[in-house]
């Protein structure tokens, strides 16, 4: 074991018991913080203490502790302490290991610190650091509305993206060819992560993020409008998305498992829409519809 | 939410101190959740609490975007404020390290009603009151 290394000791007990638990640990541990699990009917409390001269006397004084408090809960579950070692690590940059980079088609969406060889022409590449705001092309309905999006898009088209999150579909709209974009959503946290993605790939002069609700400060006459959201709002956009569309304009929905498709589906026709094409990929579907002859 | 959840996390961390040190970064690194912006988000909304220790869930989706939601400081860390306790005593049962009125127990019980899990106040109060002997903090008049 090295000295900048950690040891994770966790204590096992009933929830009357968890709260002296966690300042046991806390106070332990440097008052760093704890971690809190579920197991069965117990918690699992564990927090981290440094692999230095003294970790021996923490463990000791933690299980004296847990002795004392054992006899003031004599109801109570509490086993432990347990403990593993944990190898230090760089933890503000260990995260982005976990980030691939992605390839849907001819989009290639990577993070801003992975490099990669030249591409052959033809490729378009996003660049997007994963954050709060959701759509990093991690996520199956994220990948199946960049699918879908190559599939209808053509150069010069004006779209919506509804529920933006991190931009990611707006700016590939944008790379593809779109003339304008509208980015939209409610969340300020989502706008900013939105708009600072659209400066990262250099198209902020074609996608206009707005902070708003749905479609309500968008021009009409679209060519698409792209949403990847959940059943419930994809449903409320499908019915009020055709006054916004060109008469051949296309509609792609992204954000529901198969169990949701049925009920959207009905939503859909209801709406005068045809669904066209359906992407999916492990539960996760998406819907790329045209409006019907009748409308 | 029709985002396919990874993980729930669940941490204790003290108010406006998030860094990517343990516990922070083992517990949400190994979901590809990003360290620093969590930090950030963290302390900006807890920065008006700085001495309690709040408990915050994380909830991961498969992407490594997240949401979190903060909840009030558990019993412990507001009975060591209004005791003025920066530790719990190490020996409850033998040794009491400070104290706390009666009606500062109510008023802790009144505030984590919702969450305790209790029938009605005076089952709070028990627990509450419960908790202080855990710690080491004596309950007076």
């Amino acid at each position: 074991m090295r000295k900048e290394d950690w040891l994770y000791v966790t204590v096992r007990c009933s929830p009357q018991a968890a709260d002296a638990v966690h300042v046991v640990l806390l106070e332990r541990s440097g008052n760093r913080g704890t971690v809190e699990q579920t197991s069965g009917d117990a918690l699992v409390v564990g927090a981290y203490i440094p692999l230095d001269e003294n970790w021996s006397t923490r463990v000791g004084e933690i299980a004296d502790c847990l002795a004392a408090l054992r006899a003031l809960f004599p109801d109570a579950v509490i086993a432990g302490p347990a403990a593993t070692i944990v190898a230090d690590k760089e933890w503000s940059e260990a995260w982005k290991q976990e980030h691939k980079i992605q390839r849907v088609g001819r989009l290639v969406v990577k993070p801003t610190w992975a490099t990669m060889p030249p591409l052959g022409p033809g490729w378009v590449i996003i660049d997007l650091d994963p954050g709060m705001a959701f759509g990093t092309g991690g996520h199956s309905s994220t990948r199946l509305a960049l699918e879908a999006l190559q599939a209808a898009l053509r150069p010069g088209h004006v779209l919506a993206d509804v529920g933006t999150g991190t931009g990611i579909l707006a700016v590939a709209a944008a790379l593809l060819g779109a003339s304008r974009v509208y980015a939209v959503d409610s969340d300020p946290l989502a706008v900013r992560s939105a708009r600072a993605n659209c400066r990262r790939n250099s198209v902020e002069a074609v996608v206009e993020v707005q902070c708003a609700d749905f479609l309500t400060e968008v021009p009409g006459d679209l060519d698409g409008i792209i949403a990847n959201i959940s059943p419930h709002a994809d449903a409320t956009l499908a019915s009020v998305a055709a006054r916004y569309l060109k008469s051949e304009g296309y509609l792609i929905l992204s954000g529901f498992t198969s169990q949701a498709e049925p009920e959207l589906l009905e939503t859909l026709s209801d709406a005068g829409f045809e669904v066209q094409q359906r992407f999916a990929e492990s539960e996760w579907v998406c819907l790329s519809c045209a409006l019907g002859r009748a409308l | 939410m029709a985002k396919k959840v990874k993980a729930i996390v669940k941490l204790h961390v003290p108010a406006g101190k998030a860094n990517p040190a343990p516990p922070v970064g083992p517990a949400l690194g190994q979901h590809g959740v990003n360290i620093m912006e969590f930090c950030k988000a963290f302390n900006n909304k807890t920065s008006a609490q700085v001495g309690d220790i709040i408990p915050v869930e994380i909830t991961v989706y498969q992407d490594g975007s997240f949401t979190f939601i903060t909840k009030t400081p558990p019993v412990s860390s507001l009975l060591k404020r209004a005791a003025g306790l920066e530790k719990a005593s190490g020996v409850p049962n033998k040794q009491k390290v400070g104290q706390v009125t009666e009606a500062q127990v109510r008023d802790i019980a009144e505030r984590k009603l919702p969450d305790l899990n209790a029938r009605d106040l005076e089952s709070a109060i028990a627990i509450v009151k419960g908790t202080a002997q855990s710690m080491g903090i004596e309950v007076v008049g």
